[in-house]
């Protein structure tokens, strides 16, 4: 979907018009489910997240400037801005539990819990990246669009999304290297 | 020389590749992808770097979400359009709670300036009354002392005395006011003038100012006051 068809229905939504409201849900819950699976372990607290990241984004409906950047890319900060806000949350309470399912889990148990974590850092990390470079990184990484999708969704031509590209994965490789260190 | 110039032109290659490292298979094109082969079997150091790359690549590859999701598509929604609809709890609560809280928030601001506002006006009000009840003090004590006169040293804007004692005096005298102000020399010479009488109003004057404006009184140079007089 192009940027001007999500700026008319995010409209339509400011002026209360419910087809909008479905339609721009149906449009971005795979972006919100995807980052709060990757940041939260049950799935209660990843549907009340998503439930609290949709709640919030239209409470601050009127503070989206869509000449600013994509409407995916300001939800995608709300979004994750509450599953990290959430997880805090649940690792501060449930410290004490973790930490035996920790000594208890299994090999394979281990390594799905370092690649969760490893996307939560990326995630993270993907936060700090200039506006363009993260636009394009969650479009194409997080949301799994083609390149002529992204395309379409940005304007951009083939080689600035590359170049893009390019530079906020090199950024996540640098930040995730000097944290290994 | 020859190793160097290929040392040189391999590091220059490796700069201008780096980024297609960083590309996944289907973001290349044919030519990037040729380019990048080529380069990578001649090059250990970019071998590597490539595949550290891609493994990072498939560890963080962050699958499209695919689940069914419309029961929680449909709660989301039947919140929102339940914020959305005015004639909603929810909405008009959310409303209620926003003007109230705009509310607090003017009312607390208003209170603060007007708190502020009176604590520095009581404040000047105290401090000038302060002053004056000092002065008048101090002013008394002398006159009960040392019975003499007091008079301001720095004559300030005369026409601040609105007293018809003092504006008589003026219309009397108005060489002699002047001559205050620029001289305390000549004053001795023109209070020679003045009655008894007119040397009290004058002297009530000048302390009534003084008690209010001037804490710097000086004495002597009115001369004499007959203390046992009934108007002072």
């Amino acid at each position: 979907m192009r940027q001007e068809d999500v700026i008319h229905i995010i409209q339509s939504v400011k002026e209360g018009n419910e087809k909008a409201v479905s339609e721009l849900i149906q449009l971005t819950i795979g972006l919100a489910m995807n980052i709060a699976k990757n940041i939260l372990h049950n799935s209660d607290d990843i549907d009340d997240a998503v439930q609290e990241s949709y709640i919030k984004a239209w409470k601050n409906i009127k503070t989206y400037d869509a000449n600013k950047g994509l409407f995916s890319t300001w939800f995608y900060k709300i979004a994750h801005n509450e599953c990290i806000d959430r997880n805090r949350k649940m690792s501060t309470q449930n410290h004490s539990q973790l930490t035996d399912d920790l000594f208890d889990s299994t090999q394979a148990a281990d390594e799905q819990l370092y690649y969760k974590q490893l996307k939560s850092n990326v995630l993270t990390i993907s936060t700090s990246l200039p506006e363009k470079q993260r636009e394009i990184f969650l479009l194409r990484d997080i949301q799994n669009l083609t390149i002529n999708e992204v395309q379409k969704m940005t304007g951009m031509s083939t080689g600035s999304i590359k170049t893009n590209l390019y530079l906020a994965r090199k950024k996540i490789k640098e930040v995730l290297d000097s944290e290994g260190e | 020389m020859k190793n160097t110039d290929k040392e040189n032109s391999q590091h220059t290659n490796c700069q201008s590749i780096e980024p297609l490292l960083y590309l996944k298979a289907d973001e290349l094109s044919i030519d990037e992808k040729t380019s990048l082969q080529h380069h990578l079997m001649q090059c250990q150091s970019c071998n590597k770097s490539h595949e550290e790359i891609q493994k990072l690549f498939d560890q963080t590859k962050f699958e499209p979400y695919t689940d069914q999701h419309d029961h929680l598509a449909g709660q989301i929604e039947k919140d929102i359009k339940l914020l959305l609809s005015p004639n909603s709890k929810p909405y008009q609560l959310f409303i209620l709670t926003t003007n109230v809280k705009r509310l607090l928030v003017a009312a607390s601001v208003l209170f603060f300036l007007t708190f502020s506002v009176e604590q520095v006006s009581t404040i000047s009000r105290i401090s000038k009354l302060e002053k004056r009840i000092s002065q008048s003090t101090m002013a008394s004590e002398l006159v009960r002392q040392k019975g003499e006169l007091l008079v301001i040293n720095h004559f300030f804007s005369w026409d601040d005395i609105k007293s018809t004692a003092f504006s008589n005096l003026k219309s009397r005298y108005p060489e002699g006011i002047s001559l205050i102000s620029n001289s305390n020399k000549s004053w001795e010479s023109w209070q020679k003038k003045l009655t008894p009488i007119e040397k009290r109003g004058l002297f009530i004057e000048l302390v009534k100012k003084s008690s209010i404006k001037f804490p710097l009184i000086k004495m002597g140079e009115l001369g004499r006051l007959p203390m046992n007089d009934s108007n002072f």
